[in-house]
């Protein structure tokens, strides 16, 4: 019960992180939002695999960390260099 | 029974670090100081909550899996966050450039 409580609350909070991609003012703070999300959702999935006992689900917020680790950095260097080539 | 509790206790602790982060990034105005809240407080979130995960499965396969995920957060957030700051500083030095040119070329109108 107590875990399931848990996983609502942070459902709330990505829910909420994801205002920030949709109400910012610049493409860096809709950047920044998309970055909260995804430490939300990881944090979600390792719950998860807490309550369901599997350790495989780890392994997949593993792959979900590195991702958005790769999709922040080079959205981020894009964004920059898209103005330098105009 | 009681490191149980004490995972369970670290588990809350963690979502309440959420959401006085999410609290602070509506909160403060400027970018980097929304930067640095939500840098901030997503690693130390995480970080409480694996250590309540490894507090409650003790010591075992999915506690070291944990503790591995814990290792890469600490390495990895830090250089998304000092990657986007910088990317954003460079964009602002690129903008006051062209709008240096554009005085130039036209006269100080």
């Amino acid at each position: 019960m107590f875990l399931e409580i848990i996983i609502m609350l942070l459902m709330i909070s990505a829910v909420f992180s994801s205002f920030v991609v949709f109400a910012g003012k610049t493409k860096w703070e809709r950047l920044l939002g998309s970055c909260l999300v995804s430490a939300k959702i990881n944090m979600l999935i390792i719950v998860y695999a807490l309550l369901s006992n599997k350790t495989y689900y780890l392994d997949v917020a593993l792959v979900y960390i590195i991702l958005s680790y790769v999709g922040v950095t080079v959205l981020a260097d894009f964004m920059v260099r898209r103005r330098e080539t105009k | 029974m009681i490191f149980v509790a004490i995972g369970n206790i670290l588990i809350f602790v963690a979502v309440c670090f959420t959401f006085i982060g999410l609290f602070g990034i509506y909160r403060f105005k400027d970018f980097y100081s929304k930067l640095m809240a939500s840098s901030k407080i997503d690693t130390v979130a995480m970080v409480t909550l694996i250590f309540g995960v490894a507090f409650r499965n003790g010591i075992s396969w999915f506690t070291f899996k944990a503790l591995l995920i814990m290792a890469f957060i600490l390495f990895i957030n830090p250089i998304i966050t000092s990657k986007v700051a910088l990317s954003v500083r460079k964009d602002e030095l690129l903008q006051l450039e062209e709008e240096k040119e554009r005085i130039e070329a036209h006269g100080s109108r």
